[in-house]
């Protein structure tokens, strides 16, 4: 049933196949563009109704009303999806979160102070590499020397 | 004759002159589809432009808006009700 009154389109569908969430969910995009209101006419029967924000033909109503619907649909599959995953969606969560823990005694054995400096970052350049180098120039010249 | 049309014409005048009385305005919210909480919530952001009473049917809830502020007298009722719709997603 659709009726076209008032800069309002008037439609009756029915819950069975939608969740409540989803036309909620499809209600809320629509505030901005259009006045809402819904009735429930029989237990699974809703009623909405559309105005137009601004002066609307019957046409451009009637593109409201598909576009509601494929919202409907649009948040319909993303509650379906959510459904599905939610298994797998909260596995996936709780590795995370565990990984990031961590073990707290393997990292306590593991824990190495700054001060240690395991890879020599503190060491400065100089120290790190003149040495080399000059033992480096002196291995040459000896090296030249005997050949 | 004459008599007669005077008087009808006075009493067209006088009935022009009287100021339109404004209707209250009213909403049903049906209740498996609308949160009473959340309509009470509507009414206390919106209670500057118009007084508002609540009434409970079987499965409506019934919003009067009463001296509604003239000039948001013809969107308030789908203003408010947008509002409403709002506060039930968020």
């Amino acid at each position: 049933m659709i009726e076209v009154k008032n800069n309002t389109i008037r439609f009756v569908f029915n819950l069975q196949n939608y969740p409540m969430d989803a036309l909620y969910g499809a209600a809320y995009v629509f505030l901005d563009k259009a006045y809402l209101f819904l009735d429930n006419k029989s237990s699974k029967k809703i009623e909405v109704s559309l105005k137009g924000k601004e002066k609307l033909n019957k046409n451009q109503l009637e593109d409201l009303k598909g576009e509601f619907l494929n919202e409907l649909l649009n948040y319909t599959v993303r509650i379906n999806l959510s459904k599905n995953n939610k298994k797998i969606r909260e596995y996936i969560i709780s590795q995370a979160l565990l990984s990031a823990f961590g073990n707290d005694e393997v990292n306590k054995e593991d824990e190495i102070k700054y001060e240690d400096d395991p890879l020599g970052i503190a060491i400065p350049w100089e120290d790190k590499y003149e040495k080399k180098s000059e033992e480096t120039i002196k291995g040459e010249k000896q090296s030249k020397e005997t050949a | 004759m004459k008599k007669n049309q005077k008087k009808q014409l006075k009493e067209k005048s006088k009935a022009k002159k009287q100021p339109e009385k404004e209707e209250n305005i009213l909403i049903d919210f049906n209740k498996n589809l609308y949160n009473l909480k959340v309509i009470k919530s509507a009414i206390k952001e919106y209670q500057d432009l118009a007084d508002f009473s609540l009434r409970q049917k079987r499965n409506y809830i019934q919003v009067e808006l009463s001296n509604v502020d003239k000039s948001v007298r013809k969107i308030i009722k789908d203003e408010f009700c947008n509002y409403v719709f709002f506060l039930m997603k968020s």
